[in-house]
């Protein structure tokens, strides 16, 4: 009997444990909306606003894909918002489809999933693995790739027509890739960390992000150099002097101190034009702990 | 007589020989366009058999071409694409290749054939389609079973045949699967049919 109580107790023990790791591991995320594939930040995105069959009432929709991309090892498709799964169903045109409602109103749909993983009726969290993708199903589908979307409000005869579209490139965290004023693109890829998670802390103080080659980006030829900053705001605008040579692809902060930190970025180009506040890229936030940090046990 | 026949020979063995060699330039032009790669020849033995455990069918495709297995979705239905393409080789920017054929078999375990349920009403009330984008309709038989095949055209100008076949010629309580094919080229079409064909139950 005391032998029971004893394994009990330590049972209940280990469970605490494992509670206030679990708990503590959940990192508070910023207010808004995050991308539907962050989880590494490994996706680039290849039709943005305003490209390709992103037009008119679906004008604001991304397609995020890798082709021929070494960076890219997650087919996880994430819920960009908490809320109520109001759909998840195959369609022969689109292959499979969940749409996602928040509590005020706003939705948010993923289309050409390679299969599932909620039903409707289902509470989703931010961050939530909802399916995945990366095949071709839907007989619409032109190469495999994720299209999103997310609308102001909700029209069960027809999501895409819902209330007006939301501006994802507006997400925080999405560390959209520079625009740049004179080619005014709007698709590019994501800039990402190759040492840090958005959604977990790290005890780790200096954090490795990395951004394409310009030879990946559709007219990256007229792109002459960037200039970045690491500050704990979302939405710091660097200044016009050139950190770095349109060659660079990469950077590392210094040592961090505790606290959330962004990366921004953006870029000159050939013309000597910069992008705009609205065309730099801010990435973040990454968590910097230095103690009761659950993902590293290295200090 | 014998004149006339003369003249009759003469006359039709020249028709004959060119008919001859009309037809086999034909040929040798058709076996050219299938050696260069653009399709695959029709079935034959040389094909391998794809086989699915999880939903017990089988479908032949010729041997170097991509066979991609999607994990199950929460409701336990799941799907395999064959193409001359693999799908992360795509880019949607760049449009298609002219050659490109795929065809996917989606198995939708969760949603099984209610009793007295026809096909066409488990198609409008179970998966997402538009409605106005089918041009034709028509049951038709498949792996020993009736199928309902319809003919789609979007706005987009894709068009897409797609088959609903019932489990194992189970008129309900089985799940359904959806055969479908982008079309880009009318030997696309053809090509469906013969993949559609080698579709069997295993069970």
């Amino acid at each position: 009997m005391k032998h029971r109580i004893i394994k009990i107790t330590a049972l209940l023990a280990l469970l605490a444990v494992e509670v206030l790791v679990f708990t503590t591991a959940v990192y508070a995320y910023p207010s808004g909306w995050l991308l539907p594939m962050y989880n590494d930040g490994r996706a680039v995105i290849s039709d943005g606003p305003g490209e390709g069959d992103h037009q008119n009432v679906d004008g604001q929709a991304i397609d995020y894909l890798s082709f021929a991309d070494p960076w890219f090892n997650s087919r996880d498709v994430r819920a960009a918002h908490a809320g109520t799964v109001l759909f998840s169903q195959f369609d022969s045109c689109a292959g499979h489809v969940v749409w996602i409602k928040q509590t005020d109103g706003k939705s948010s749909l993923y289309f050409h999933l390679l299969s599932r993983a909620v039903t409707v009726g289902n509470s989703v969290s931010r961050g939530q693995v909802i399916g995945d993708w990366g095949g071709i199903l839907g007989s619409c589908q032109m190469g495999a790739h994720l299209h999103f979307t997310a609308r102001t409000g909700v029209n069960s005869s027809n999501p895409i027509y819902t209330g007006t579209p939301i501006v994802i490139s507006n997400f925080p965290g999405t560390g959209w890739y520079p625009w740049w004023p004179e080619l005014n693109h709007n698709s590019g890829y994501v800039v990402q960390s190759t040492s840090h998670s958005i959604i977990s802390c790290s005890y780790d103080r200096t954090v490795d992000v990395r951004w394409p080659p310009t030879s990946w980006v559709t007219g990256g030829t007229d792109i002459d150099g960037y200039s970045w900053q690491w500050t704990t705001s979302s939405t710091t605008l660097p200044d016009m002097t050139k950190d770095g040579e349109e060659s660079v692809t990469t950077n590392t902060s210094s040592s961090l101190a505790k606290g959330n930190w962004y990366f921004h970025m953006r870029v000159k180009d050939v013309f000597g034009n910069w992008s705009s506040s609205s065309e730099t890229s801010h990435l973040g936030p990454y968590c910097i702990c230095t103690t009761g940090c659950p993902t590293s046990s290295e200090e | 007589m014998k004149t006339l026949k003369k003249i009759a020979l003469a006359g039709i063995l020249p028709a004959i020989i060119v008919a001859i060699l009309l037809l086999s330039n034909t040929s040798s032009g058709e076996a050219d366009e299938i050696s260069s790669g653009t399709y695959p020849p029709p079935p034959t033995e040389e094909w391998l058999t794809y086989t699915d455990e999880r939903f017990d069918f089988q479908v032949k495709h010729p041997d170097d071409w991509y066979v991609e297995v999607s994990p199950l979705s929460i409701d336990g239905s799941g799907s395999v694409t064959i193409s001359n393409y693999s799908a992360l080789s795509l880019i949607p920017k760049a449009g298609l290749p002219e050659n490109y054929f795929r065809i996917s078999i989606v198995a939708l375990t969760g949603e099984p054939l209610v009793m007295g349920e026809s096909l066409t009403d488990w198609r409008n009330s179970r998966i997402g389609f538009d409605s106005n984008a089918i041009k034709e309709e028509e049951i038709i038989s498949i792996a020993g079973t009736n199928a309902l095949f319809q003919l789609e055209e979007h706005p987009s100008g894709i068009e897409s045949l797609i088959l609903f076949v019932p489990y194992s010629n189970k008129t309900y309580g089985e799940f359904v699967f959806i055969i479908l094919s982008p079309v880009n080229a009318n030997l696309t079409s053809e090509l469906f049919w013969e993949f559609a064909q080698t579709f069997k139950f295993t069970k």
